[in-house]
Parts: structure tokens; sequence; C-alpha cells
């Protein structure tokens, strides 16, 4: 078989990247509309021609100098994998910027394939754009393309394959940079061609431009590859670097960047794009902009935005809920009446059906939310909130990008931690970026929203989307409270500069649209079909075994058997054979306490299994929060994943108070359970939104920083989580307020 | 009080700004003391070198001509450069020395 031709898609943050990897490969990733989503590099496989290829989704970048972690990934990358071919990705309609990367790509020596997509949005702006004759003074193939309909892409793999199948060496573009510079530079070619310094990773003429660059990451390497030679082309850069310092107070970086842009408009000047209008003049997207981004009106706009997602999250959602649970409802009453009694019948009703119904019946939800998210993203919204937000943020010792991460934790309920936690890598400075880390796990991730709506729905029915509005408000404002908190003690340090690129607004397609929401609602449900299955079923097992000692079980028996001699055998027949709701008064009588032998039967069971074990001994000191034994398992199973907190609690319902129907939702059970009220229920949301994440996110936030602020982060969510569910419990029922 | 005269002197320092580019358009003047949408021409960076380069890699060193499309409003600004639209916080702005048209 032949071996796959690999391939890397390299460009600029929103210049349709990803929409084309996922129209070439298949392979369905999310789209984002807003700066740096893309953090890891993606892969995906084709064959094209009989030819099978593996393609790389490299990072959105503006430059090929280290000075983010995405530039640091994609350099990498084409450093070390050597690609045959990058298709380098340039949006038509704002092609000046677009192609500085591509200067820089042909700089690196990397055998180029230009892709130019959005060729309709430039149409649309009244920009011309000539390809041939790009392609004729870049001396690169420049395929038009529109990503988002998968016009043009198969001529663009044609020719990537046309270019993969040439032996190229990877060898510099010559860019002028000025007669110092570029004296300079020649100094600095041929002493890294005479030493080899760093040859093998990189061109001479490029290592000389990064050295000149002052770029980080090179000087490292070339200072622990080879100290004299680096010492020596550090020499020469210092001596350009006071020269051009004193000439025209700039460093070398700024005037290399003005020679390359320069160059890039000899380029575009030379025929390659006309514009039927003024250039100058202000798109319908800025119009837009001057309200939405307005000092007053922005956050207004910004807060009934978000206000609207959740009523329609809310609303819309609230009928195919109510179908899910009246299946899911139906399916346990079948189960009841068709499993022979036994161990099984209970893990089937008890682990399974509860347990996975119970996550599932929030889908309808979680979909609605994901839609709505996915609009923001989609349409350039979310860049626009990042922005406002840095005036905000600033204030709370974060970045204006932080509001990303945030997001996709959940800042507009529905999110993850974990790609919140990896979305942190686009934050430059180290101490942002720690408290951001560490402040993420406390927004209302997809997870924690059943639990929210649940008892939202169970105890604040009457104005469910009003509560979970608060809730997620509430949530904002401890993180952001915890993040000053890191700020000012444990991450003291000065704020990092806030620049950011604002895609233009577009309408989003509903194909993107279905795709983003499908893509995370099936990973919801994979979730809860896997993972969340299993723990339902270790949670029925820990609740289940050890099984109550055989003279307990005996002292239950025999004060069934008094109370059944008690009444007399033909009670106990009528009791045994009628309907419940025909028996006579005696046999009634007889009926409610046996169940009541049942129910004490059925607790002393569970309090005697690992997790009623575990659960009991928590309640010394939880009961300061007013949660039970259940409540504590439950919210133990929740460090698993949150989701497992409802699944847990329908468990421990449905075995625990043997005569609740099976359908009756959980809501239900809870309101009819003495021990929850409105402030026991609120004192439950508080602890279930701050405390240890999950332990997915832990592993990430180890992974990220390390497993001591992984630790750090557990135990201070859950003390601070506990602290305010106690005062919350202590202070409602002192006031009586439930 | 404290708090007002700052406030008051912001805003005195910014009708001043306003009439001196209606006379001098060619003073130099720090880009966030820009206070209406217009062209301008960034005259010098200052500031941080790894920011300098940051900066200059999407478009702004000096000679790059620029359109200022929502001024500060509070701390940050946006502009449209080179086709894109960016915007920078007061940080970044103080040290962007611009002449208007």
């Amino acid at each position: 078989m032949t071996p796959p031709l690999t391939m890397a898609l390299a460009g600029n943050p929103n210049a349709g990247k990803t929409t084309l990897f996922n129209h070439i490969t298949g392979a369905r990733q999310h789209v984002g509309n807003y700066p740096g989503i893309t953090v890891d590099h993606k892969e995906g496989r084709l064959v094209h021609r009989s030819q099978p290829i593996t393609l790389t989704d490299l990072p959105g970048t503006y430059s090929m100098t280290a000075y983010s972690a995405e530039e640091l990934v994609a350099r990498d990358y084409l450093v070390n994998e050597r690609p045959r071919v990058v298709i380098n990705i340039v949006d038509a309609s704002n092609l000046e910027r677009n192609l500085y990367l591509t200067c820089q790509l042909l700089e690196l020596g990397a055998p180029l394939v230009i892709a130019l997509n959005m060729m309709d949005v430039a149409k649309d702006r009244g920009i011309e754009i000539h390809a041939d004759k790009l392609e004729e003074l870049l001396q690169v193939p420049v395929v038009p393309i529109i990503a988002r309909s998968g016009k043009g892409t198969e001529k663009l793999l044609d020719t990537a394959l046309q270019v993969a199948n040439q032996e190229h060496k990877w060898q510099s573009r010559h860019i002028t940079y000025s007669d110092d510079i570029d004296e300079a530079i020649d100094e600095m070619v041929s002493l890294i061609e005479q030493e080899n310094f760093l040859t093998d990773l990189y061109p001479p003429r490029y290592t000389a431009i990064k050295y000149l660059e002052s770029d980080e990451q090179l000087l490292t390497k070339g200072g622990n590859n080879d100290p004299a030679s680096s010492s020596l082309l550090t020499a020469i850069v210092d001596n350009i670097s006071n020269h051009t310092l004193k000439t025209l107070e700039v460093y070398p970086e700024s005037i290399i960047a003005d020679h390359r842009y320069g160059y890039i408009r000899s380029i575009v000047r030379q025929g390659v794009m006309s514009q039927n209008h003024d250039s100058d003049r202000l798109y319908t997207s800025d119009k837009i902009d001057k309200v939405l981004t307005h000092r007053l009106m922005g956050p207004l706009f910004m807060f009934a935005i978000i206000f609207i997602l959740y009523q329609f999250t809310f609303s819309w959602s609230e009928l195919p809920v109510g179908w899910l649970e009246n299946f899911f409802g139906w399916l346990a009453e079948v189960a009841e009446a068709t499993l022979p009694d036994g161990l099984m019948k209970s893990m089937v009703i008890s682990g399974v059906i509860d347990g996975v119904g119970g996550v599932l019946g929030f889908v309808p939800l979680i979909m609605f939310m994901f839609f709505g998210i996915a609009i923001l993203e989609d349409s350039g919204y979310l860049a626009r909130v990042a922005f406002m937000m840095d005036r905000i943020f600033r204030i709370f010792g974060l970045h204006g990008s932080s509001v990303m991460p945030f997001i996709v934790s959940g800042g507009i309920a529905g999110g993850c931690a974990v790609p919140g936690v990896m979305a942190t890598r686009t934050l430059r400075s180290p101490k942002e970026r720690m408290a951001t880390l560490l402040t993420v796990p406390f927004m209302n991730c997809g997870a924690k929203l059943p639990v929210l709506a649940l008892l939202t729905g169970a105890f604040f029915s009457e104005h469910q989307a009003r509560y979970m509005f608060f809730f997620t408000m509430l949530a904002w404002v401890v993180a952001m409270l915890a993040a000053k908190l890191l700020r000012s003690t444990v991450l003291r340090g000065a704020p990092t500069p806030f620049i950011m690129e604002l895609p233009p607004y577009r309408f989003p397609t509903l194909r993107g649209l279905l795709i983003h929401t499908w893509e995370r609602t099936w990973q919801y449900i994979k979730k809860a079909g896997t993972v969340i299955l299993a723990i339902s079923i270790l949670l029925w097992a820990m609740m289940t075994f050890p099984e109550l000692p055989k003279e307990q079980s005996a002292v239950f028996s025999s004060e069934r058997d008094t109370v059944i001699a008690a009444y007399g055998e033909t009670v106990a027949a009528e009791v045994l054979n009628a309907e419940k709701d025909n028996l006579t008064g005696n046999a009634e009588q007889l009926a409610e306490e046996l169940a009541e032998i049942d129910s004490r039967e059925a607790e002393a069971s569970l309090k005697n299994s690992v997790a009623g074990r575990i659960g009991t001994g928590l309640v010394g000191i939880s009961w300061l929060a007013g949660f039970d034994w259940r409540t504590n398992i439950a919210l133990v199973g929740g460090f698993a994943a949150k989701e497992v907190i409802v699944s847990t609690l329908g468990t421990a319902y449905s075995m625990g108070e043997v005569a609740v129907e099976e359908s009756e939702s959980l809501g239900k059970r809870l309101q009819s359970d003495p021990k929850w009220n409105k402030v026991s229920a609120v004192a439950a949301l508080l602890f279930i939104m701050f405390y240890a994440p999950c332990f997915v996110t832990v592993v990430c936030i180890a992974k990220e920083a390390s497993w001591g602020w992984a630790a750090f982060s557990v135990t201070f969510n859950t003390v601070f989580a506990f602290g305010l569910a106690t005062l919350v419990y202590q202070i409602g029922t002192l006031l009586q307020l439930g | 009080m404290k708090d007002m005269s700052i406030t008051f002197q912001h805003v005195t320092r910014k009708i001043r700004d306003y009439f001196r580019s209606q006379y001098s358009p060619q003073t130099l003047v720090p880009l966030s003391r820009l206070c209406r949408s217009g062209r301008f021409t960034i005259c010098k960076v200052a500031g941080d070198r790894k920011l300098c380069a940051r900066i200059g890699a999407l478009g702004i060193y000096p000679g790059a001509q620029a359109e200022l499309i929502c001024p500060h409003n509070g701390s940050q600004c946006i502009l449209q450069l080179h086709g894109s639209r960016l915007c920078l916080d007061r940080t970044i702005s103080e040290n962007i020395l611009v002449s208007e048209y």
C-alpha cells in the first residue's frame, strides 16, 4: 500500500482553516469564529486520486515567530515533521494581513500551495483577486476556493498532490529588508553556513532573520546547541540593533515587519487586487460594531443576548425534555412489570434506566443551549464579548482573552471545563493564565446544567429561567472574585497587554450550526452512554453491596410476621392478591405497616452498603450545609463526573423509597422529601457549582500546570464551596426561608 | 473627591486634545488620546521590545497607516489596519504615537 503523504494546513485565525479541514477530511471538528480555538494541531486522513493523505490542521497564527504557544506548535510541527506540502489558507477578503504569514512560510522554505479562501466574501466587498497574477508574483501555486461550500477543494488537492510529488529542498525566500539589515543577514548567513549552525532544522537565512527578530525559542535553541556561534550572531544583532535604534528609533523586528508588509503591498499592487469601491469604507460589520461594542449600549446588548439565549434554551426545550422523562418513566414501568424480582431487576431499573435516563433526559436542553452558543461563536459575536469583557477582566487581574476559556467552560452555561482549561493556552502571561486555569471550573459546565435544571425545576419551577440566569451570573461573580484573590496573593504580578483581531460578523450557515450542535450533544450522549453508564452501575453496586447481614434481615422478617399474625391470614392474603386501591380498611392498614417496614429495611440496606457508609461517615460534617447521606453519596459520585449527581440521586431515591412510583420524576421525589426545601436546594446548588472539578478537569489542570496546582484546585474549591453552602443553609434556616 | 478630580482632568484633557487635533493635525499624540474616528499614521512605537515585535507582526509599526473605528471607550479601541480590525487596550495604545491626517 502507498504510504500516506503528509500535508499541513496553516493560516491566520478565522481564515476558514478548520472549515476547509472538515470539508476535506470529513472529520468533524468544532469551528469557532474567534481567534485561537484550535490550540493543538489536529490530524485527518483522506484518499485523493488513490493517494492516502494525512492532513494536519495547525493552530491559527499570524506569524512564525514564537510569540504565542500556537506559533510555537505550528512552527515546531513544520520544522520537525517536514510535511510534503503546506496548504496555506489565505482569506481573500483580508489579503494583506494573511500574506504576512505566507511571507514567513516562504522564508522558512516550506513547499507551499496557497488556498485563496472566501472569494465570495471578497467579491461582495467589491474586491477582485487575480489568482494567476498572485501565483506568478509569489511563484507559488494559488487555488481560489470557497471552504464553506467546498468549491475549488478538488483542484486544491490536485495541486497539493502535484507539489508533494515534486522533490523540494527547504530553501528560504529572499525578501529585502533595507541595506543595513541585509548586510547583517549576509554576514550572519555566512557564519551559520560555515559553522553548520542549526542547519539541520532551519534554512540559514531563516535563522539569521529570527535572530534579528529576537525569537526567544530560536535564541535558546541556538545557545544550547552552539554557544560560541550563538554569541557571535547575537553580537551582530546587537550591533545592528544599536544602529537602527540610533538612526530610526526602532528595533530591527519593526523594520523587518515593515518590509514584509511592503513586499506584500508591492505584490498586491501589481494587479493582484482591484477594488471596485473605496477601500477605506466601513463595512456593515464595522457599523454593527459601532452599536454592539458601544461603551454603554454594548454591555446592555451583551446581557440581553445572553438572557435571550437562556429563554430560548429553557422555554423551547421544555416539551422534548418532558417527552424523554415520560419515555424513561415508561421504560422503568415496563422493566418493573416484566423482569423477575432480584438483583438484575434492581440493577436495570436503579442502575441503568434511572442512571442513564436521568442524564439523557437533559439532551434536548443541552442541544438547544449548544445551538445558541454556536450562533454566537459562528457569527463572530463571542470575540466582541472578549473585547468588551477586557475592561472588567482587567479589574480582577485577568485578561480579555480569559473570557474564551470562561465561556468554553460554561460562562454561557453549557460548556465544559476540560476544553476550557485547554483553551487557557492562548494566554501569554503565565500568571493570568494560571488564575484563569484555576477559576474556569467555577463556571456552570454542561454537566452541572442537569443538576441545576433539576433543582431549580423542583424548587423554583415558576421562574426557572430567571434562577438559571442568576446562578450563571453568580458563577461569574464568584470566579472573578476568586481570580482577584489569587492574583493578589499566590499569583501576584503586572497585567499583560490585550491585543486581538476581531473577525467580521458573518451569517452562520445552518449546516455549520447543526454540525457544531450535534458534535457537542453527541459528545455528551457518548459520555452518558459509556462513562456514566459504567459509573451508574458501579454506584448501584456500591449502594447494594454488602447486603444487609442475615441477622438484621431476620429482624425485619420477624417484624413482618408479627404484624401479619396480628391481622390474620385473610387480611394478609387480601394485601397480597388485591389491587392496592381496592383494599378494605384492615388490609390497607396492614399494607401501610408492611411498606413502612420495607422502607426501613431498604434504608438500613443502603446505609449498610459501601456508599451508605461513606455518605453516613460524611454526615458528621455535611449536616452543617444541610446535606444528608443520600446527597453525600451523589456529591462523592459527582467527582467522577458532575452528571453523575443526577443519576446517583435518582438511584438513591428509587432504592430508598420503595413506595414511590418509578415513573415519578426525580424532581418530584426531592420535593416530597422532608429533608429538601428551598434553602437546602440553594445550599446544594452552590456546593455543586463550586466544589472540586471533575477528575477529568483535575487531570487537565495537572497537565497544563502541575499536580500541586491540581491538588490546590480540588482543596481550595471544596473548602470554599462548603463554606458558602454552610453559610447559606445556616442563615436560610435561621430566617426560615425554606 | 480624588476620583472626581481625576475624571475632571480626564475630560478637560479630552476636550483640549480634541481642539488641538483640530488646529494642529501634525502633532504626535498617543493613540490612546485620539478621541474621534479617522485615519492616522503610526509614527513611533515605544515600550517593551517583545510587545513591539508582536504588534509589529500584526501590522503596527512606524509608517503604517490605519483608521480608528471605535475610539477608546474606557480602555480599548478598535483599528482598521491592513484590511482587518484589531482591538487594543490602553497599555498598548499609550505607547503608539500617531499623527492624524
